[in-house]
């Protein structure tokens, strides 16, 4: 039930680094809420090179800022561990030093979020709001995107 | 601690204003919160003019829109400073062209910020938080964006 914003310089990551990072992103954000990975939404905001700044002056290092808006009412520890993860994935799928990635985590009540057409679930109301989906809408969403793997 | 995006049509702003734009919002934002300029981002985001719209309709003269993100626990005195400051310098920066400036920021906890890799401190534990890089890395970050020293 998130939407990840992965802001980068145009022309620093490939179609199969984005590809990395957004599964990246999604399987850190599913894994650490149990949010279903079909509600992870990312794109990606590619910078004209000349148009990104740090410390005041133009970019002259790798740099990767990944800002996700998410549903409020998570505990604290189930945050800090997503921040973490994110943090160590999207170094390795972007392949830049972990000292080069930026994230922010951002929150919004969920009666503020509409996805898929619908308004978003309390935390902890997520069975109730899935069941209510008709069958052919479920089927559809579940259909969208990765798999969670089989747990062993 | 701050990511500032600024949005604006394409062609608006020519280099040099978004340098001068850049730098403006990163002096503000160190000389108002204490905080190092390394550590302020300013991303711009140009839109096609036909992709912006004020009032309903296709913008007609300049806008320049700064959106900050920066830490929660700052007071109200001084986040009217900051946001008074960078209303009138960015408007400063951008000189001539017209059209206005809009600013919003928004605050997140200090634990859902990480920069360079590390979750950002609470506010008044920047210090000791700041002790903890390696000489390396607190050389590099020396070497990052313009001089805090003002002559």
């Amino acid at each position: 039930m998130p939407s990840y914003i992965v802001t980068c310089v145009e022309g620093r990551l490939t179609g199969s680094q984005k590809s990395q990072i957004a599964e990246a992103v999604t399987r850190a954000h599913g894994d650490s809420t149990g949010a279903p990975y079909y509600f992870a939404q990312i794109t990606f905001n590619e910078i004209k090179p000349g148009n990104y700044f740090l410390g005041g002056t133009q970019l002259d290092c790798d740099q990767i800022f990944v800002h996700g808006t998410i549903r409020e009412g998570r505990p604290t520890d189930m945050k800090d561990a997503l921040m973490a993860r994110l943090t160590a994935d999207v170094a390795i799928a972007s392949q830049m030093k972990s000292n080069c990635v930026w994230v922010y985590l951002s929150e919004l009540p969920p009666n503020q979020m509409v996805e898929f057409g619908r308004v978003l679930p309390l935390h902890g109301k997520e069975a109730e709001w899935s069941a209510a989906l008709p069958e052919a809408e479920k089927a559809r969403l579940e259909n969208i995107g990765i798999r969670r793997e089989a747990v062993a | 601690m701050p990511t500032y995006s600024v949005t604006i049509r394409t062609g608006d702003l020519d280099d040099e204003q978004k340098a001068a734009i850049a730098r403006a919002i990163t002096r503000v934002h160190g000389e108002v919160t204490g905080t190092p300029f390394y550590m302020a981002q300013v991303v711009f985001n140009e839109i096609e003019p036909h992709c912006y719209f004020l009032g309903g309709e296709r913008l007609e003269e300049r806008q320049i829109f700064v959106y900050g993100f920066t830490r929660l626990g700052r007071t109200r005195r001084t986040k009217d400073e900051l946001i008074a400051r960078l209303a009138s310098e960015v408007a400063a920066a951008a000189g001539s062209g017209g059209g206005s400036v809009w600013v919003y920021i928004s605050e997140m906890p200090a634990r859902q910020m990480v920069e360079f890799g590390r979750v950002l401190p609470e506010p008044g534990d920047e210090i000791a938080w700041n002790d903890e890089w390696s000489p390396s890395e607190k050389a590099h970050f020396a070497t990052i964006g313009m001089s805090a020293v003002r002559h």
